[in-house]
Formats: structure tokens, C-alpha cells, sequence
């Protein structure tokens, strides 16, 4: 079950968008629950430590007295790296973007016609269970990495590679459908990660699942997307040593 | 002499020249000299010379021989500035250049210096006074000459006009040859007037030729530099007059807004006389969203702009809005906080942003090309983000690959440069996702 919350510091709206989503994940019988409503950032902040992760919030964007939408977001992403965040505004103008992509917020929808916000709720629980099903279940292998003050937790199998860049300990992370470059070193990932990845170059450390083939010809080793990375001579004779013994 | 003693007066002297020319280069490229990296050069200095000397040593003839010298010279140079290049970052060009000029600098002076010492001084019986005068006395005034020559290079912070002869391939070219070349300018001479004995004078001619090169190269230096400041400031004015455009802009169709809302409320108003309500509903309807749609968009973007208190970033933005718009690009920009400035050089911020823009612009779809840009400062970090749709999704793992483009050959620098300027700059985190049929590039500055 993954918890629904409610933040809303005006009872109208709030009531009003607790029947819909009851509504929609009674009607369509989603796994989600308990839905609880509050109406400050501050017992949100709370409730949210004492029950399961990840959870759907719906936001609204101020709080007049309180901390802005945006840094109680921040705050609750803190804790839940991988929450749905959807925001609840009055006017259509507000600063998305700046939510979309810095917090990855998935969606917001407009105070208004009822019949309209429970679309737009819909789709955003929709598109929530999607990503759940696509997810790997949360007991899967996770690589948290700390980026400035917040931590993502990375799913290993997304992980093609890590590649060392230049001598100021920059990394690349290549993902499916994504590039992290940040500051760190591979010694440091190639401890943490363990068997599942191979440091095939002294710069080189891959997901072991990830890979296709092994050439030892034109020493590389090929991703199942079809990326190179190099084969250094020394892990090419562990690999071909490896072979021997099977 | 005992064996030993000569052996150590000869590291003793190798240290003392190593140490002049090491702490000329550093003022070059205007570099902390650390103590690390001064006994690494002189190991290095000491293997090379050691190993030219004993290879000379197995042949009587000299002449024979007059390559080792300087190639020796060369290969000292070219370590040490491998050396720079690795531990302090500096391009392998500056590097050289330093490196090279350092050893002219303080080579042409020791040898004065010599000639000096060998003109003036008295003849003496005793062997440790004869040392002393031909040899203790110039190498110690060739470290004074060189503490000097650092002081004058630091006081007019030389290394950042030096840098500037390093600017572009040509000026590079040129810049490494005549550094070459005044690098074996003895060995020159040499070759080419045999004939001509050396004395005082030549030294002095020399010395004078020194202080004249230096002069020169200041000049040139201070030339090129107050040459690309014009430029710079060139290209922020034509940046400022984009705002300017872009404030016009606005102000015409506030007018021409103005214009319509007054005949649209003459016309409620005969509505509102009439009683006729349902009318009125129909124009509020109408016209709520109206003022938004009109005039919504460029006012966010005016807000958004006077959010940035970076000058030079904030035209930097207008110029290239005014861009999107030329190009019928549709551009949400986002800026809720001020944005003050972030611990990275103004300039590399402004290349990186440019190149994020560009690409942005240059691989937005044809279509209908949409462009978010959205700049977050926190108590931590300056967020960006800018991202674009595209009409072929672009292949991320090749991105990332040196001269990457859709675009033909010879472009590609700019998302190469971009990264190396991030790793330049400690902390930094760059992140490029495709999400929702956009591409995002991010980029997370610690403030």
C-alpha cells in the first residue's frame, strides 16, 4: 500500500480533493492508502516519517505562515527520494517548470471545475501506478549516491557504466537515458558496488548484467545498448584466466 | 678537489639553477610554487643532465656533440611541463611556453652573468677562491636576478596577459616558436658566427636583448588583452541591446493591449447599461484568460531576467531569448529567486550557459521547438536546467563522446568544452536525461 497525502491549508479545497481521490482509487482499486489530510507543512513533515515510503503527496503551492510548497517539497524529498509529488495551484501560472525539473514533481492540477480535477487526478494516480510497475520492487539493489544535500538511490540494473574523467576525480554514471557527471572516485564505487560490477580499465567500472560481449580482439567491452567501454590488458588476462577455469 | 665534493658542488649548482628556473616558470603562469613540485623538476633536471653529461663524457671532442646540450634543454622542458600540465591544470601550450621561457630567461642571464664574473675578477691562486668567484658568485646572482624578475612578473600579474599569447592556434603557434627559438638562441649564434669571440659585451648585448624581449612580450601581451577586452565588452552591449529590444517589444504590445481593452470595456460597459447579464458572463469568460495570453508569458520572462543579478548572465539570457524567438522556438523561462553569483569564474558560467542555449536552440524541433530554462538559487547551489524536444531522440552514450553533433563535421566543441569546464570547476554535477520527449541537460553549482 502507498500512502496518500493531503496538504492543504483550505478545507474546501481539501475535502473536495479527498472524495476524488478516494473516489479514484476506490473505482479503479488501486494499492494505495491510507489517505490522510493535513493542513500545515509541519504535521505532514511528521506523519511522513512514521508510515511507509514511497508515498503520493498533493501540495499545494503557499502556505501563508508556513514554508513555501517548494522547500516543504525539498524537505520531503529528503526523506523520500523516489515520492510522487503532485501540486495543487490556483492559477495556472505558477513556476512548473522549476518544480518539474527541480523536483521532479510530476504534475499539478488547477483548482476549479470538479469535474476537471478528478480527470486530472486520475491521471496523475494513473501515471503513478505505471511507474510503480515499471519499478523494480523495493527490495531490489539500490546505489545511493549524495548529491549536494539530497541522496538518489539509483536502481542498480539501470546502471550501464561508470567511467573516471580527466585527474579531478569527475565520474560519469552512464544510465539508460541518462549521464551523471559529479565528484568522486571509482575506488570508492568499485568497493561499494561489489561483484556485480567488473573494473574492466583502470578508468572503466561496468554492470556485469549489462554486458552484451567481450571483445577480446579490439579490446572492448560492448553494453547491451550497444556503448563501448575499454578492456585493459590486466582485466583482459582475469577474464581470460576466468574462462580457463570454467 | 676530492671527487665527492666536486660531485655535490655540481647537484648543489643543478639545484640552485633548477630553483630559478622553476620559480620564473611558476611566476609565468602565475602558479604558488610548491616545494613538492620544485624537487620533482629537479630530479627530473638532475636525471636529464646527469645522463647528457656522462653521454658526452665518453667522447673527447665537444664539437661532435653540440646537439646534446640543447636537446637535453628540450627534454627538460618538456617534462616540466608535462609536470605543470598534470598538477596544476594548465593547458600543455601555456605550460610549454612558461617552461621555455623560464630556461631562456634564466640560462641568458647565468651566462652573463659568467661572462661577467670571468671579465672582472682577479686572477687568484687559490682553487676554493677561484670557485667562488666563477662559480658561487653568478649562480647566487642569478637567484637574486630571478627573485627579482619574479617579484616584476607577480606586481604586474604578467600570468594573466601570459595566458593571453596562448589564445587561439595561431597565436599559440607563433608564441611556441619564438619560445623555441630564443630557447636555443645561443646555440644559434653559435652556429651562425662562429667567429664572433664572446666577451663582456655580448653578455651585455644579451642582457639588454633580455630586458628588450620581455618588454616585448609585455606589450604584445597587454595588447592582445586590452583587444579581447573590446570584443568582450563589444559582444555585452549587443547582449544589452537585446534586453533593450526585448523591453520594447513588450512595451508596444502593452500598448496595443491597452488599445483593445478599452474598446473591449466600452463595449460591457453599453452591456452593463443595458442589464444584460448573460453578456457580461460571456465577456468575463472571454477575456480572464485574455490579459495572461497576451502579455502572461513575456511579463514571467521580464520577471524571470530581473530575478538575475548577474549582469553579464542576464544579457547573456535576453540575447539568446531573442534568439528563440526569431526562431519561433516557444521558451518557458523560470527564475523564482534572485540569482547572485555562484563559485565558478563569471566567464566559464557564461560559456556554459551559452552552450546549453545553443545546443537547446540548435536541436529543438523544427516544428514546433519548445525550450524551458529554468535557474534556481538556494542557500546551496544554483540550479539550471534547460531543456529542449527534438524531432530524433539524440543518443545519450554519444553525447558524451569528444565531437559529438547532428550537424556535419568539424562542430561538436561546444558540449566537450562545456564538460571540460564542469570538471574544471570542484563540485559542480551535471546531469543530461531524456524525460517526457524532452532532453534536460542540468547543471548544480555550489554557490
Amino acid at each position: 500500500m502507498i500512502p496518500v497525502y493531503i496538504c492543504d491549508d483550505e478545507p474546501a479545497v481539501s475535502v473536495l480533493l479527498k472524495k476524488l481521490i478516494g473516489d479514484q482509487i476506490m473505482i479503479a482499486e488501486r494499492d494505495m492508502g491510507p489517505l490522510q489530510v493535513v493542513d500545515n507543512p509541519v504535521s505532514l513533515l511528521e506523519l511522513q516519517k512514521n508510515a511507509e515510503i514511497p508515498a503520493v503527496y498533493f501540495l499545494d503551492i503557499d502556505f501563508p505562515g508556513y514554508m513555501s510548497g517548494l522547500e516543504l517539497a525539498v524537505k520531503l524529498r529528503q526523506y523520500d527520494p523516489r515520492g510522487f509529488i503532485v501540486f495543487i495551484t490556483a492559477h495556472g501560472d505558477m513556476m512548473f517548470e522549476t518544480f518539474r525539473y527541480r523536483l521532479e514533481a510530476l504534475d499539478y492540477i488547477v483548482k476549479g471545475e470538479p469535474s476537471v480535477m478528478a480527470e486530472r487526478v486520475n491521471a496523475c494516480l494513473e501515471s503513478i501506478c505505471e511507474r510503480l510497475m515499471r519499478e523494480p520492487d523495493g527490495k531490489s539493489a539500490y546505489c545511493s549516491l549524495k548529491l549536494f544535500d539530497s541522496v538518489r538511490h539509483i536502481p542498480l540494473q539501470e546502471i550501464l557504466y561508470f567511467e573516471a574523467m580527466g585527474s579531478r576525480h569527475t565520474l560519469v554514471l552512464h544510465m539508460d537515458n541518462e549521464i551523471l557527471e559529479f565528484n568522486s572516485s571509482l575506488n570508492h564505487f568499485e568497493d561499494k558496488l561489489g561483484a556485480g560490477f567488473w573494473r574492466c580499465h583502470r578508468s572503466f567500472l561496468v554492470n556485469r548484467s549489462r554486458i552484451r560481449s567481450v571483445q577480446l580482439k579490439e579490446n572492448m567491452v560492448e553494453l547491451d545498448n550497444g556503448e563501448t567501454c575499454l578492456l585493459s590488458r590486466k582485466a583482459k588476462a582475469e577474464y581470460a584466466s576466468a574462462l580457463r577455469r570454467v | 678537489m676530492a671527487f665527492s665534493f666536486r660531485i655535490s658542488v655540481v647537484f648543489i649548482l643543478f639545484a640552485v639553477h633548477a630553483l630559478a628556473v622553476f620559480l620564473t616558470t611558476m611566476a609565468l603562469i602565475g602558479e604558488k610554487p610548491r616545494w613538492r613540485w620544485y624537487i620533482a623538476f629537479y630530479a627530473e633536471y638532475c636525471v636529464v643532465m646527469w645522463g647528457i653529461l656522462l653521454y658526452m663524457g665518453q667522447f673527447d671532442t665537444e664539437e661532435a656533440f653540440w646537439w646534446c646540450e640543447p636537446l637535453g634543454l628540450l627534454l627538460v622542458t618538456l617534462i616540466f611541463s608535462a609536470i605543470l600540465k598534470i598538477k596544476f591544470h594548465v593547458p600543455l601550450a601555456n605550460a610549454l611556453g612558461a617552461a621555455g621561457l623560464g630556461h631562456f630567461l634564466i640560462y641568458t642571464i647565468f651566462d652573463f652573468l659568467t661572462e661577467a664574473a670571468a671579465f672582472y675578477s682577479p686572477v687568484f691562486d687559490g682553487k676554493y677562491l677561484y670557485v667562488a668567484t666563477s662559480l658561487v658568485l653568478p649562480y647566487v646572482l642569478t637567484l637574486i636576478f630571478s627573485g627579482g624578475i619574479v617579484f616584476v612578473l607577480n606586481r604586474t600579474d604578467f600570468s594573466q596577459y601570459f595566458s593571453y599569447l596562448f589564445q587561439g592556434r595561431a597565436r599559440t603557434t607563433v608564441t611556441l616558436v619564438i619560445v623555441f627559438l630564443l630557447m636555443h638562441l645561443k646555440l644559434l649564434l653559435d652556429q651562425f658566427f662562429p667567429n664572433v669571440t664572446t666577451n663582456f659585451s655580448y653578455g651585455l648585448l644579451c642582457f639588454v636583448l633580455i630586458v628588450f624581449a620581455l618588454f616585448c612580450i609585455q606589450f604584445g601581451a597587454m595588447y592582445a588583452a586590452s583587444r579581447d577586452k573590446v570584443k568582450a565588452q563589444e559582444e555585452t552591449i549587443t547582449q544589452q541591446q537585446a534586453y533593450m529590444a526585448l523591453l520594447e517589444e513588450l512595451q508596444g504590445e502593452i500598448r496595443a493591449f491597452r488599445h483593445d481593452f478599452t474598446n473591449l470595456l466600452s463595449g460591457m460597459a453599453l452591456s452593463a447599461q443595458e442589464g444584460d447579464i448573460e453578456a457580461i458572463q460571456e465577456f468575463m469568460r472571454r477575456t480572464s484568460g485574455y490579459f495572461d495570453e497576451k502579455l502572461g508569458s513575456e511579463i514571467r520572462q521580464m520577471e524571470g531576467l530581473s530575478n538575475i543579478q548577474l549582469y553579464p548572465v542576464r544579457s547573456l539570457i535576453s540575447a539568446k531569448l531573442n534568439l528563440m524567438r526569431q526562431r519561433h522556438i516557444q521558451v518557458a523561462l523560470e527564475i523564482m529567486n534572485p540569482v547572485t553569483g555562484v563559485r565558478m569564474p563569471t566567464e566559464d558560467l557564461l560559456r556554459c550557459q551559452g552552450i546549453l542555449l545553443d545546443n537547446a536552440i540548435e536541436a529543438a524541433s523544427r516544428e514546433e521547438g519548445k525550450i524551458r530554462v529554468v535557474l534556481l538559487q538556494d542557500a546551496r547551489e544554483l540550479y539550471i536546467a534547460v531543456a529542449n524536444n527534438y524531432d530524433k531522440q539524440p543518443n545519450l552514450g554519444a553525447l558524451t563522446r569528444n565531437g559529438y553533433t547532428t550537424k556535419g563535421k568539424g562542430r561538436g566543441t561546444g558540449l566537450s568544452s562545456y564538460r571540460r569546464m564542469v570538471s574544471r570547476c570542484p563540485n559542480c554535477i551535471t546531469r543530461t536525461y531524456i524525460k517526457n520527449e524532452y532532453l534536460v541537460q542540468e547543471l548544480r553549482i555550489p554557490v
